[in-house]
């Protein structure tokens, strides 16, 4: 006998929006002396997340200058980035099907790192002068 | 010794021997029920250890299958990033 499962609206799974980065307006913002993880997850058209996403897809992440922003080696979906020093950049995430049946997807993110909050204290005491 | 006691010496030998093959045939013939018994309980438990991997394959294969149809029904068409919140280095 056929069976009729009743699920409240708010028990289905959510779209997803837009994920929660660190942004000024559309800008990634992180400091020189922080470091973040972001996760990726694939949807579908409607928005809603696939599950298994680390089986269907590939992450690889790189930043337009090294120097300013790096990111480690991706597990899965997932991958840990770093600020070095303030400056502009542009981060690429590159997800790529295992099985070339979608995608492959690209996501360019322009982005700042700033300077940190105060550490230490610098003084530059002048050049002495005849008064 | 008189015919008849050699006689009946004989039968009575007869019947012993007789005696003897018909324990005989009925000990082989338990050893032989025991040992069909035996293989029977092997093949049984064989056939289950059979089904259980079965088993447990048919379930591995209705879960690449219910993976595939899930994206062949709902194939990825974007992505959506958390980009994480920034915090100190180290912590």
């Amino acid at each position: 006998m056929p069976t009729v499962k009743f699920v409240k609206k708010s028990a289905l799974p959510k779209a997803a929006g837009k994920a929660g980065p660190p942004k000024k307006g559309d800008l990634l913002v992180i400091g020189d002396d922080q470091q973040a993880t972001l996760t990726v997850a694939l949807v579908d058209a409607a928005g809603f997340p696939i599950p298994n996403g680390d089986t269907l897809a590939t992450l690889s992440a790189s930043s337009s200058d090294a120097t300013l922003l790096t990111f480690d080696p991706p597990t899965g979906l997932t991958d840990h980035y770093n600020g070095l020093k303030p400056g502009t950049i542009t981060a690429t995430l590159v997800i790529t099907a295992n099985d070339g049946s979608f995608g492959p997807f690209t996501i360019e993110q322009p982005g700042t790192v700033n300077v940190g909050a105060p550490n230490a204290a610098t003084v530059d005491w002048g050049v002495p002068t005849i008064r | 010794m008189t015919d008849q006691q050699a006689a009946e010496l004989a039968a009575l030998s007869a019947a012993v021997q007789a005696d003897y093959t018909d324990r005989q045939a009925k000990a082989a013939l338990a050893v032989q029920e025991m040992e069909d018994a035996d293989r029977a309980a092997a093949a049984a438990a064989q056939a289950e250890r059979e089904a259980e991997a079965a088993s447990l394959k048919l379930i591995e294969d209705l879960k690449k299958l219910r993976a595939y149809v899930e994206e062949i029904v709902n194939p990825p068409a974007g992505v959506s990033v958390d980009w994480g919140t920034p915090k100190p280095k180290g912590k």
